[in-house]
């Protein structure tokens, strides 16, 4: 599946919009085997979106419920955003952006 | 309404300027059956944060059934401003604030008129708003502005209105921009507030403004989810976005309760951190940003 966020907006600030998202999309990545998130396009991803959004998607994935969102064309401070999400919830950083160990 | 007391409330010339905190427009019900008079004559200058007081007054003094007289200001500068950042669109029955016609609107200067946000979809619209606003104004040297701008309003209005939206007035966004290079946000609702939201799972943090220094050290309020999934991280991203971004200084002031911290950025690094605690208590959470190329 693959999901244009710049379709959607460029900018993305609310946690809560983030956990309307997902639960937008999910039944249709439930039913793929792959997930690509595609970010050109989108100016400013807040941390709290990141994480309601981006985070949640991984580490449901990483439980095996949903397949594992590949992002792809970020911005450097939207890569850092969903880095750091990722990191809280201990899983592994993606992108050339990864956050230092 | 039976008014049997008038409150008589006055701005100064100064209360509206960036230094202030607005402690004139009191959050706090006043005797039962009393009415306020708010003196807005002397006001000789205002910024967001008063801004965003001033409207919340109004509000929040309405909803508790308290009629407000406003006495609007001599200045044509500042009615000009309270107009075209449009202070009085909306206002509550209860309260009485007419602004003179002023015919001279140049609005571009201001990023984002007063914005009143009371339901999550409202966050989306000001996502909208955000947008047509980098597009706008965010170019050349101030392109370095629009990352920073972007995280302060988005992570502190996604705070406001998580704590806001339960209470009466919800929560309040302006920004504004000045000689092109300096711009002013502010953000803030009439919710529980940092100190007491803090103190529910941190019992110990009895000065306010050493809790709102605490909510900006990474993990405190996340710390309270059982979930553990990440909450409580907005100021930290808001400074990490300010050090981050090549601007040549910001500065960040949090008025909760009886607490107050603020602290600068300059070429990447946090100065000044300075928490303290004032005689006035103030309903909910009210964050000035200054973000300057």
């Amino acid at each position: 599946m693959y999901v244009y966020l710049a379709d959607r907006g460029r900018v993305f600030s609310m946690r809560d919009r983030g956990r309307r998202l997902l639960a937008d999309l999910r039944d249709e990545i439930e039913h793929d085997d792959e997930l690509v998130l595609d970010f050109e396009g989108v100016i400013s991803l807040s941390h709290s979106f990141a994480d309601e959004f981006v985070g949640e998607l991984a580490e449901q994935a990483a439980r095996g419920k949903l397949p594992h969102p590949e992002v792809i064309n970020a911005a450097a401070p939207i890569q850092k955003a969903i880095n750091r999400s990722f990191r809280a919830r201990g899983i592994a950083d993606t992108g050339e952006h990864a956050l230092p160990a | 309404m039976a008014a049997s007391e008038q409150i008589a409330l006055s701005a100064t010339q100064r209360s509206g300027h960036g230094t202030r905190w607005g402690e004139d427009l009191i959050l706090r019900p006043p005797p039962p059956e009393s009415r306020l008079r708010l003196d807005l004559s002397k006001l000789g200058f205002v910024e967001p944060l008063y801004l965003l007081r001033l409207r919340a007054f109004l509000d929040w003094h309405s909803a508790k059934g308290t009629e407000v007289l406003v006495v609007p200001p001599r200045s044509t500068s500042v009615q000009a401003y309270l107009a075209r950042m449009k202070i009085a669109e909306a206002l509550p029955e209860l309260c009485n604030f007419e602004l003179p016609e002023v015919t001279a609107h140049d609005r571009s200067d201001v990023l984002l008129e007063l914005t009143r946000l009371k339901s999550l979809i409202e966050g989306d619209q000001l996502d909208d708003l955000l947008q047509e606003v980098v597009g706008a104004h965010f170019e050349g040297d101030s392109a370095a502005l629009t990352q920073p701008f972007l995280m302060a309003v988005g992570e502190m209005a996604d705070n406001a209105l998580s704590h806001g939206r339960g209470a009466d007035t919800g929560a309040y966004v302006a920004a504004q921009r000045y000689e092109k290079k300096r711009l002013v946000m502010a953000i803030g609702d009439t919710g529980v507030g940092i100190p007491d939201h803090l103190r529910e799972q941190f019992p110990h943090l009895t000065n306010d403004g050493e809790a709102i220094e605490e909510a900006t050290k990474e993990g405190v309020t996340a710390a309270r989810n059982e979930n553990r999934n990440h909450r409580g991280m907005g100021y930290v991203h808001l400074t990490e976005a300010m050090t981050d971004a090549k601007m040549s200084s910001g500065s960040v002031r949090i008025w909760s309760g009886c607490g107050r911290y603020q602290f600068s950025v300059r070429n990447g690094q946090v100065f000044d951190r300075e928490p303290s605690v004032t005689n006035e208590r103030t309903a909910g959470t009210w964050v000035r940003v200054e973000l300057s190329v």
